[in-house]
């Protein structure tokens, strides 16, 4: 029994795999890049985060941004919920009104 | 809704169950399958676990630090082969969860993940940001999201626990 279920999990974590591949051949095959786009340049520091101009670009180095802080969040979730950064920030408010 | 969006929500669609799945089966998968803990009460069972939890916070680092390469390598490469390869890389990390005999080689599994997981919170949005027009983009990327709780919705369904 113990066995079945184990190979099942398994059998779920790689399809999800089979999943992922079949997500980047789509992506390969089907989407249409013109040319190669010197949109996410660095250096970090000039970033005009919403200027509107220049609104496409901005775009994509939040939803970088966003992935550097996404990983930075969870790296605090690994010991546990109280060092969640967002329980830190309103502990620390909570602080402040009391 | 653009041609362009379309496809890649259909992307979306496909690598979404992908981490739902992981997120769902990773931990019991270790636990049972590189602990080999006969039973949720076994002690290895709750060894695994944490084992688990382990390398998933180090695929955060991961993801961490490759944020910082990944805007390299969309301006070589093209966003779009980036995001095809980092997906592959981490569809290879998830299979080879399978094959995983030491608790160490975990690590290495989990860095295709952290890898495509960079990809995935950035590339598509950097892909479709540029065809979406800009008085509509706030719609379609609420449409666009839908791509990614639809495929989990479904994919809880098929898996039962």
């Amino acid at each position: 029994m113990n066995h079945v279920l184990n190979n099942n999990m398994l059998a779920a974590v790689q399809s999800g795999g089979g999943l992922m591949i079949i997500a980047a051949i789509i992506c390969f095959l089907f989407i249409k890049e013109k040319k190669l786009g010197k949109a996410m340049k660095l250096p970090l520091l000039k970033w005009k985060f919403l200027n509107n101009d220049q609104f496409n670009f901005s775009y994509e180095k939040i939803y970088f941004l966003f992935a550097v802080l996404n990983s930075c969040h969870k790296i605090f979730l690994l010991k546990d919920a109280e060092v969640y950064p967002s329980n830190w920030w309103v502990g620390m408010k909570m602080n402040k009104i009391s | 809704m653009p041609q362009r969006m379309k496809i890649i929500a259909l992307v979306q669609f496909f690598t979404w169950p992908g981490l739902f799945l992981m997120w769902f089966y990773y931990s019991l998968s270790v636990a049972y399958h590189v602990f080999g803990a006969t039973s949720n009460t076994d002690p290895k069972f709750g060894e695994g676990k944490d084992f688990a939890g382990l390398t998933l916070a180090y695929y955060s680092v991961v993801t961490f630090i490759f944020a910082f390469i990944l805007p390299f390598i969309a301006d070589k490469l093209g966003r779009k082969l980036t995001h095809s390869i980092c997906l592959l890389i981490g569809a290879v990390g998830l299979i080879s969860v399978a094959f995983v005999t030491n608790k160490y080689m975990l690590f290495v599994c989990m860095t295709g993940v952290g890898i495509a997981w960079t990809s995935i919170l950035s590339m598509p949005y950097a892909m479709l940001g540029g065809v979406l027009p800009r008085d509509k983009i706030g719609v379609y990327m609420g449409i666009f999201n839908f791509f990614i709780v639809l495929p989990e919705i479904i994919a809880s369904f098929c898996y039962p626990g």
